[in-house]
């Protein structure tokens, strides 16, 4: 791979985007520009003349990626809990989930757990919240 | 219909040479035909799922290199 | 003739049997006259042979028909849920972009403990990899080379031939780096544990954030509902934005469980594509010629099922009377 592959390749990257453009300075373009010679600026320069835009999307969205995509499952799995079919496995773990913690309180342990209605609540919200999640995954 | 089916018998079937030739290569016509049909419906209802269908992406990236 | 003869003899005797004894016995029935003077002990013997029955049904019922579980909820684990996989309905092949993003996944976050040894680079080719790519991705492993002229093993780079490498030398090497846990081997392990696809994503989408009140989780072992026993050694690894996908899909915990789930399904069934497409070929195929089949039997059987037999009474006054040679005996 020569210079040109190089440039090339920074070319083709540098205009997959689509989104519309902003306003900001281009560095990377700039730099590559001002360390080629003479003949590879007018081409650099062609290409930047595309590639500004792209580039400045590529750095806003790179600024964006670095924000986490957010997961729904647990969104709708929560939602899917208030729903009148899963409220009273809910209703059921919360009130063990409080007579466990209160024993805890009590006697330093448990005497029960509430794995069992951990389980019923679950398995509503999972079945609830699945298909809307497969719809939204890609 | 009878007429149909007696021109039938006498060129296809009379001469068991002539039965059997045209069995195989009706046999092989009618793969060919299905395969192609069979195929196509499959590719049909799995659009955009198979590697064939995605492969171009990859393939000109690697034309660059 | 001798049978003939003997069947004639029998038929008589029977019937003077029935019209000897016709008058004697006397079947148990709702007639209330005094010779029926039992009655009592039939009404007693019927009822007690009710309780009888009533009893052994209720007894064996008890015994083994009561619903009995073998494990408590925990220790069989909470059953996955059905998800609704594309790639599991009749007519859907795999997406091969999704296997793609899947077996990222795998390299990324799953195969610095888990093997995958039953899957060879060159599977990858015309899967979801173009040759190049299966090959740089082969050539960055190490493999043993066959004996050299002086029996000394040396090392080469791999090739497509070659089988994805496992991260642990042995199992023992694997115990040693994981809590005293191995790993297991995950190119078959969607059609190794009940429940499949849905159980891997469930499990891997499953860890709660805290388990649930009184839930005591071994040291060391962390809380997923879905793993029978509900202690599994192997921690969450999932988490949003850890994966970056080359086709810019968000890569959310979700999406790269069901991209490596289907990616693994695929390892456990590389040929599930084409065994699909073969199967309703054969389908197609065969309910054709099925059809075929049952007009033909119906057409060489209509002889039969549309024959009609005549049955002239020898015995009938006119026949008898007039050609006593010519009577039909069917």
């Amino acid at each position: 791979m020569g210079w040109y592959d190089y440039l090339s390749d920074l070319g083709a990257a540098l205009t997959i985007q689509s989104v519309a453009a902003e306003q900001a300075a281009d560095p990377p373009a700039e730099d590559e520009s001002s360390s080629e010679g003479d003949e590879k600026d007018d081409s650099e320069e062609a290409e930047s003349g595309d590639g500004e835009d792209a580039a400045e999307e590529e750095e806003e969205e790179e600024e964006e990626e670095e924000e986490e995509p957010e997961d729904i499952k647990d969104k709708l799995e929560e939602e899917c809990m208030k729903t009148p079919a899963c409220a009273p496995a809910k209703h059921h773990y919360d009130e063990c989930a409080e007579r466990v913690q209160g024993q805890i309180d009590e006697n330093g342990k448990a005497d029960e757990d509430c794995v069992e209605e951990f389980f019923h609540l679950m398995h509503c919200a999972t079945q609830c919240a699945a298909p809307k999640l497969f719809r939204q995954l890609r | 219909m009878a007429g149909v089916l007696s021109g039938i018998y006498s060129t296809f079937v009379r001469r068991n040479y002539v039965f059997l030739s045209t069995i195989f290569v009706g046999a092989f016509a009618t793969q060919i035909a299905f395969n192609t049909g069979a195929n196509a419906i499959w590719d049909s209802i799995n659009r955009g799922r198979q590697w064939k269908d995605i492969k171009h992406k990859y393939m000109e990236a690697e034309d660059d290199e | 003739m001798l049978a003939r003869s003997s069947l004639r003899a029998s038929r008589a005797l029977g019937a003077t049997k029935t019209s000897a004894t016709r008058t004697a016995t006397r079947n148990a029935s709702t007639q209330s006259s005094s010779e029926s003077a039992g009655s009592w002990k039939n009404a007693a013997l019927a009822s007690s042979s009710t309780a009888l029955a009533i009893g052994s049904v209720a007894w064996y019922y008890y015994q083994y028909g009561r619903p009995m579980h073998a494990m408590t909820p925990a220790e069989e684990g909470l059953h996955a849920t059905q998800y609704p996989w594309e790639h599991e309905k009749f007519t859907k092949t795999f997406d091969h972009a999704a296997l793609r993003r899947g077996f990222q996944v795998y390299r990324e976050v799953c195969a610095s403990c888990h093997s995958l040894s039953r899957i060879p680079y060159r599977s990858l080719v015309g899967n979801f990899m173009t040759v190049d790519e299966a090959k740089a991705l082969a050539e960055e492993n190490e493999y043993d080379t066959e004996p050299n002229d002086e029996g000394e093993i040396e090392k080469r780079p791999g090739k497509l031939s070659d089988y994805i490498p496992a991260p642990y030398k042995n199992d023992e090497a694997a115990r040693a780096a994981n809590n005293g846990a191995l790993p297991p081997d995950l190119s078959l392990m969607v059609k190794a544990r009940h429940g499949g696809c849905n159980y891997i994503f469930s499990l891997l989408t499953g860890y709660p954030d805290e388990p649930p009140a009184g839930a005591v989780v071994q040291s060391g072992l962390n809380f997923n509902p879905y793993f029978p026993g509900t202690g599994i050694a192997m921690a969450r690894v999932l988490y949003d934005g850890l994966v970056e996908y080359e086709d810019g899909t968000p890569a959310t915990t979700s999406q790269m469980a069901k991209d490596v789930v289907e990616f693994l399904n695929w390892s456990a069934e590389p040929e599930m594509d084409d065994r699909k497409r073969m199967g309703w070929k054969v389908i197609a195929v065969g309910s054709v010629l099925f059809a075929i089949s049952v007009w033909v039997k119906r057409y060489k059987w209509a002889n039969i099922k549309t024959r009609k037999m005549l049955y002239n009474n020898p015995y009938a006054q006119q026949n008898a009377t007039k050609h006593p040679g010519s009577v039909h005996r069917r």
